[in-house]
């Protein structure tokens, strides 16, 4: 087991008008839960390939406990790594693909044996050990592919998006599996993933990648609460973020009837007039006419305990909401109380009644000095 | 477990209503004539198949000389495995000119024997380097890599006959001639087709399986001979066959560079039957039996991997 480092790690594919990975820097414990997560394109497969050798590293420098694994050819960096489609070997039974590596490196067949089957009952893969994986079903699939790799028992384990050919319910499952199974072990371990509820339920601590470039890493908590920018802020957390462009007037920022006091370090890191404020869905209310935003319920998707409100807002609205990637004019959302009485074309205003993050209008960065949200209400 | 079904007094039982006689056997689809034509057409193309081989086993089974006075009849004018004891050398000189058979001998074995070698050297090498070839085009990156492929591929479209006498001269330089290597030779080494074909299959195999394998601490060599053949079985069986069926019934190539018995194939010595002396006509019954016993090994090579062969095509034909 060992902690790893990426040392100013950039990825630039021949022919690529801009770097896969940029200057990423990035250190992650021993024994760690690491969680890259991020859109699609984002450099988080690119950044786990690099790590297992399988991608060329073109500036900085990767290690792995304190060997220089930077230009070591994959299978003499001692890691384990488990691929989206699992890539079993399809014409070896179970048993002969978890203990392939050990094959080849030669260990006496009592040995590997015994290390094969220790991890099959550790996977409860025993009774599938010389079935041939085509005769296995996703699930068991996933779990040879698990135990390939901790047959090695090597220093880290690199997992590219294990869950994402599994069926809903079956990648709750696993992912509690997966987490026990690796803090149980100890191993570090890195996770691509580009669902975040994966990355905010399994990681020790989760890397919100963007472009190539690390936005924020910490722990699952600090991303939800403390934002490093606008990205984040909307790419953690389902449903995302609602984040308004609004007026910075003396007291605060004007949500429509509502103000949110501006602290004073925030205002000092302001360019202009106009700030990004932040407000996730459960901390948005519905307040009397007048007192809050107004806004034209479009959709109130009921939930059972919970509901979210969908809603739009007026042309003549003096708040202006941050269009979404996928085109579609952005809704404000908002989370009640399941059965509520709220339906779709009523009118309401909304107040914020919770945390609220500023964010900088041009840069999209975090306000706060220590990205701490203010509390109104 | 098994539970008993339980009625409830109170409601009466419901009668059973007699079902209509052709409601309970599946209804079979009206043929349409599209269908007729087709199955006409199908069992037109069987017959047109099959038919020479009946005709090989009739006249096989005939003597020479009920042959010439009944030429058209569907069965053996005259009934005598004479043909086939010719072709295994069973027949003394004597009794096979009575039969009308030629009065050169046939070493039947020994041809059994080349072409054996030949196909066998032809397959084994075909399969090893054209896989590694294939490879090489569907994998490894270097330069002018599409290029190269396309020029091969423009090979396939090079007629047999054109490389004819170039391979001549290349075999002659070689002192090759009548030899069996110098039959196996040219076709040895890779055909277009064979790397096209499995260039297809390595395409569609999972980068990550190799990577995996890389990670596992496998070399290039060893992913190529531990991960990769094996799971090109099915196809590299699929070529075998073909490759072994095409050397088996080469005829132009082994004729041109077999002058004697020591390299004759099988194919190009069928022509002693169609030798005509002064005592003799053509051996009909004795060519015609020992194309059939020529032609039997591929037939059940053929019968029992037919279904593998048209799969493979098929699969590689619609990734």
């Amino acid at each position: 087991m060992a902690g790893i480092s990426f040392n100013d790690v950039t990825c630039r594919y021949e022919g690529a008008t801009r770097a896969s990975v940029d200057h990423l820097d990035l250190e992650i414990a021993d024994g760690e839960f690491l969680v890259l997560v991020g859109p699609s394109g984002c450099g988080k497969s690119t950044t786990l390939r690099m790590l297992a050798g399988l991608e060329e590293v073109t500036e900085g420098s990767i290690s792995i406990g304190d060997q220089d694994v930077t230009h070591t050819a994959p299978k003499d960096r001692d890691i384990a790594m488990v691929f989206q489609n699992y890539a079993l070997y399809p014409h070896m039974s179970v048993r002969d693909n978890i203990g392939f590596s050990l094959k080849i490196a030669k260990y006496p067949a009592e040995k590997r044996n015994r290390r094969i089957e220790e991890a099959a009952k550790l996977l409860d893969l025993t009774e599938y050990l010389d079935r041939k994986p085509k005769a296995l079903s996703g699930g068991q699939r996933q779990r040879v592919a698990m135990g390939r790799a901790i047959v090695r028992q090597p220093r880290a384990f690199l997992m590219d998006e294990p869950l994402s050919n599994l069926d809903a319910k079956l990648r709750v499952q696993t992912r509690t599996q997966i987490s026990e199974l690796t803090r149980q072990l100890g191993v570090t371990t890195v996770y691509v993933t580009h669902d975040q509820t994966e990355a905010m339920t399994m990681g020790d601590r989760v890397a919100v990648l963007k472009d190539g470039i690390l936005q924020q890493v910490d722990t699952p908590g600090r991303l939800y609460d403390c934002p490093a920018n606008e990205f984040v802020a909307g790419f953690i957390g389902s449903p995302s973020m609602n984040i308004f462009h609004c007026e910075i007037g003396a007291e605060g920022a004007r949500l429509g009837g509502a103000v949110v006091p501006l602290p004073e370090g925030h205002r000092a890191r302001l360019n202009g007039t106009e700030a990004s404020v932040g407000i996730r869905p459960e901390d948005l209310a519905v307040v009397g006419e007048g007192e809050g935003m107004e806004v034209h319920v479009e959709l109130v998707e009921e939930l059972g305990a919970d509901a979210y409100v969908y809603a739009s807002l007026p042309k003549n609205s003096p708040v202006r909401l941050q269009m979404t990637s996928n085109e579609r004019p952005a809704q404000v959302i908002m989370r009640i109380e399941g059965r509520s009485p709220i339906r779709r074309f009523d009118r309401l205003w909304l107040a914020p009644r919770g945390h609220c993050h500023f964010f900088d209008p041009e840069t999209g960065e975090n306000l706060a000095a220590e990205r701490e949200a203010v509390t109104v209400g | 477990m098994s539970t008993i079904p339980t009625v409830d007094p109170a409601t009466p039982a419901p009668t059973p209503t007699p079902a209509p006689a052709a409601a309970a056997r599946p209804r079979r689809p009206r043929p349409t004539p599209g269908k007729v034509l087709a199955w006409v057409a199908m069992a037109l193309i069987v017959l047109v198949t099959l038919f020479p081989f009946y005709w090989m086993l009739r006249t096989a089974l005939s003597t020479n000389a009920s042959l010439y006075e009944d030429p058209a009849a569907v069965l053996p004018p005259e009934f005598s495995t004479g043909g086939f004891a010719r072709v295994f050398g069973a027949q003394s000189q004597e009794e096979a000119l009575a039969e009308g058979g030629a009065a050169t001998s046939l070493v039947f074995w020994r041809y059994i024997v080349n072409s054996l070698i030949v196909a066998t050297l032809v397959t084994v090498g075909q399969l090893l380097f054209c896989a590694m070839a294939a490879y090489a085009f569907a994998r490894l990156r270097w330069p002018g890599r599409d290029l190269v492929f396309g020029i091969f591929l423009a090979g396939l479209m090079v007629p047999t006959i054109f490389t004819l006498l170039p391979n001549f001269v290349l075999i002659k330089e070689l002192g090759l001639i009548d030899n069996v290597l110098g039959i196996a030779l040219p076709t040895m080494f890779m055909t277009p087709f064979a790397i096209f074909f499995l260039r297809q299959f390595f395409l569609n195999i999972p980068r990550e399986i190799e990577e995996a394998a890389l990670l596992d601490g496998v070399s290039r060599v060893g992913i190529f001979f531990k991960v990769v053949l094996p799971m090109a079985a099915a196809p590299m069986a699929t070529l075998g066959i073909l490759t072994y069926m095409t050397a088996w019934n080469d005829y132009f190539w082994p004729l041109m560079v077999s002058y004697t018995d020591d390299s004759r194939v099988l194919t190009v010595a069928l022509g002693v039957f169609r030798a005509q002396s002064p005592q003799t006509g053509t051996d009909w019954a004795g060519l015609m039996a020992a194309t059939l016993v020529a032609a039997l090994p591929m037939v059940v090579l053929f019968a029992l991997f037919a279904k593998r062969i048209v799969n493979s095509i098929g699969f590689n034909g619609l990734k």
